[in-house]
């Protein structure tokens, strides 16, 4: 059985496997991560670097699994829809690359996604063809790979901090069992709130009051460009042009400084709520593990040894670790190795009272799976209906938190007021997604609450959805292999014959031929001999690529830009 | 079998929690299939926390936890009182520290009353209050505005 652990995230994904015994990624594209992008510009969805690349033209997505869980149309599609199409491009890329067919995967969600976002997650799973053995949580991953080959025992810290989400979690390692203590975490706050602030300034200086879309799209990378090459400099400066106006984009240390401390002190105030929650003080901690994009600046590194004084652990790519732990848990679930994972529930559940106050059924930080029951009763003399509420969030009133559910329990016997006995039962699987269910103890009247219907697709939609690409699914499965090499293939020269002109000169020509040799394999149908051309071509264009993208959205080619610089 | 019992431990408040946790983790592991590994997180997670867990306690000597005593209404309109009195950030800090300080007395104060049940009651609706207050401002960690 082969299994492969996906990282599908905010602003890129990335994939990998066990390679005799020891995970590694899988280079898509040219990378080993995938831009989570996506663009709706031809009748197939195209995702990657292609889909920035026509990122100008229109109806393209980037940063879906922020919408995740939410009924938001986007192009006509849902966010599932949407995450499922890069799943999707992540499946037939591994399967071509590796020539093997995938038959289940883990995937990983922040220990904090609700669980609309995690149904969601799961949806997109489904569409995709993808069996989900189990979903975990980002921190969770990324301690087991770090946990792996170490044989670590102690108390460890987490801190993910990506391009848009923070995660914080305190887990316990010991002889191959990984326990969670607390997590915590806030789902809007990463590194593009400092993209985008060093977008605002530079606008500022360039006299820009109404940036249009380009000019935010192109901005953005350059800003994100400059932060990340700071490094430990006091400046750092890029030009660029759209049709023929400069830019003269620029950061500085000091304004650097300030914006990552604003994200970082947010980031410990909720890490120091975690630590008490996990009732461990900073000094038990033997390490903390830096995962997310962000923890590869110094400045948050910086940040990071001044304010918690542990051991930080970095040496696992911070991209690469969360996906390497989900690989490492897919093949343990499948092997059955022993390997002992036991997580938690991220937020409280509960079940709003009489007078808008909240009744706590699962706490937070309760290891799953779990189940637990309350019992309710009638407040008026022969009342035959209760309705509930299903509340998520750590706030004391009802209003205060997320609406996960609304339902009715109907049929309930006239009594007196207070005699019915409705016992409502909340359910946590493995994957931490939420069932409900109520009955009524005399009469044994009973509902059971579907909670992801409220957001997300509704069970009508997954089924459509599930039997359109049931029916567009080949039998054979070889058959279906070869079809999506070429489909994939084509696709792909097709792109690189657009931009073959942009690259420098000595490498066009080797490309061309390469490019030629491949359409000729591909005629033959020589299957087995395209994919080692094609990964030469995705290097040889993968080297050039964020180049080639932020001048082909300048609107500019590569030489006139080159002409226009000083 | 009431949770106790499940993880293997006697009928007592005062609990040895590295024990717990070695008997839980052992059942875990042995148990995939034979003992509900939810009821196993169930029975863990109350008994760990040592408020649940007083909770628990006295649930199974019958006594109910729902009930204050005039007192403890005063005591706790008091706290509340003092709390919303402060202005600045820093003294409402120190207050809670205070808070978590007292929480931490009530917890020990419990372990050593446990054959008093009385007592412990009376103990465990302070410390419930106290709790819960503490919960209210950690929430808004959470909840930026």
């Amino acid at each position: 059985m082969f299994t492969v652990g996906i990282d599908l995230g905010t602003t890129a994904s990335v994939v990998s496997y066990l390679k005799g015994g020891m995970p590694e990624a899988i280079q898509i594209d040219g990378g080993v991560t995938v831009p989570s992008v996506v663009n709706y510009s031809e009748d197939r969805p195209i995702v990657g670097n292609e889909a920035i690349y026509r990122a100008d033209s229109a109806s393209t997505i980037f940063s879906v699994k922020r919408r995740m869980g939410s009924s938001d149309k986007i192009f006509g599609r849902s966010p599932a829809e949407i995450s499922a199409n890069i799943l999707s491009y992540i499946k037939v890329s591994t399967e071509m690359k590796l020539g093997r067919k995938i038959d289940a995967a883990v995937i990983t969600v922040p220990a904090h996604f609700s669980d609309a976002q995690r149904t969601a997650t799961k949806q997109a799973a489904s569409i995709a063809g993808i069996k989900v053995l189990r979903l975990i949580n980002e921190p969770t991953a990324a301690a087991i790979a770090f946990g792996l080959d170490k044989r670590k025992k102690g108390v460890f810290a987490v801190y993910d901090l990506g391009g848009g989400t923070f995660d914080f979690s305190v887990l316990r390692l010991s002889d191959g069992i990984f326990q969670v203590l607390a997590t915590g975490g806030d789902n809007n706050l990463g590194g593009d709130d400092v993209d985008e602030k060093i977008l605002e300034d530079n606008f500022r200086k360039n006299d820009i009051l109404n940036p249009t879309l380009n000019e935010k799209m192109l901005g953005k990378r350059i800003a994100k460009f400059l932060k990340e090459n700071l490094g430990d400099r006091e400046s750092v400066k890029k030009d660029f042009a759209i049709q023929n106006r400069i830019y003269k984009f620029e950061l500085i240390r000091g304004n650097a400084k300030k914006y990552l401390k604003e994200i970082f002190a947010r980031t410990f105030l909720i890490s120091s709520q975690v630590l008490e929650d996990a009732e461990i003080s900073p000094e038990e901690l033997d390490g903390i593990v830096l995962v997310g994009g962000m923890t590869k600046l110094d400045l948050i590194k910086n940040f990071v040894a001044e304010n918690f004084r542990a051991k930080i652990f970095d040496d696992i790519s911070p991209e690469k670790a969360v996906s390497f732990g989900a690989a490492i848990h897919a093949n343990s679930i499948v092997k059955k190795d022993g390997m002992l994972l036991i997580d938690v529930v991220p937020l409280t559940l509960g079940i709003e009272t009489f007078g808008g106050g909240v009744d706590k059924v699962i706490h937070r930080n309760t290891p799953i799976p779990i189940t637990e029951r309350r019992e309710y009763t009638t407040y008026q003399d022969n009342q035959t209906g209760m309705k509930f509420r299903v509340l998520q969030g750590e706030r004391p009133l009802a209003n205060e938190c997320r609406t996960l559910a609304n339902f009715e329990l109907r049929g309930i016997p006239p009594l007196p007021a207070g005699l019915a006995r409705v016992i409502v039962e909340f359910s946590i699987d493995v994957n931490g997604l939420l069932n409900v269910k109520a009955h009524e103890k005399s009469t044994g009247v009973s509902q059971e609450v579907i909670v992801e219907a409220s957001a997300g697709l509704s069970d009508k939609d997954m089924m459509e959805i599930l039997e359109k690409a049931f029916r567009e699914k080949e039998s054979d499965q070889i058959k279906a292999n070869n079809i999506a090499i070429k489909i994939e293939t084509e696709r792909s020269i097709r792109f690189w014959n657009s931009i073959i002109k942009e690259i420098p000169e000595d490498f066009q020509k080797i490309a061309a031929e390469k490019i030629l040799k491949l359409e000729g394999v591909l005629s033959e149908g020589k299957f087995q001999e395209v994919i080692p051309i094609k990964n030469e071509l995705e290097n040889i264009f993968g080297r050039f690529l964020d180049e080639i993208i932020n001048n082909h959205l300048s609107g500019k080619k590569l030489q006139d830009i080159r002409g226009a610089q000083p | 079998m009431n949770y106790f019992e499940i993880l293997k431990l006697p009928i007592a408040y005062d609990i040895d929690v590295d024990l717990l946790t070695r008997n839980y983790f052992s059942l875990q592991r042995s148990s995939e299939s034979s003992v509900d590994s939810g009821l196993l997180n169930e029975a863990y997670s109350i008994l760990k926390n040592d408020i649940r867990r007083a909770e628990y306690f006295l649930n199974l000597k019958n006594i109910s936890t729902e009930s204050m005593s005039t007192e403890m209404s005063v005591k706790m309109f008091e706290v509340r009182e003092k709390y919303s009195s402060l202005e600045n950030d820093e003294d409402k800090i120190a207050f809670q520290n205070q808070i978590k300080k007292k929480k931490k007395q009530l917890i020990s104060l419990l372990k050593k009353s446990e054959n008093d049940l009385a007592k412990f009651s009376e103990v465990f609706s302070e410390l419930k209050f106290l709790n819960s207050f503490l919960e209210k401002e950690r929430a808004d960690v959470y909840s930026r505005n």
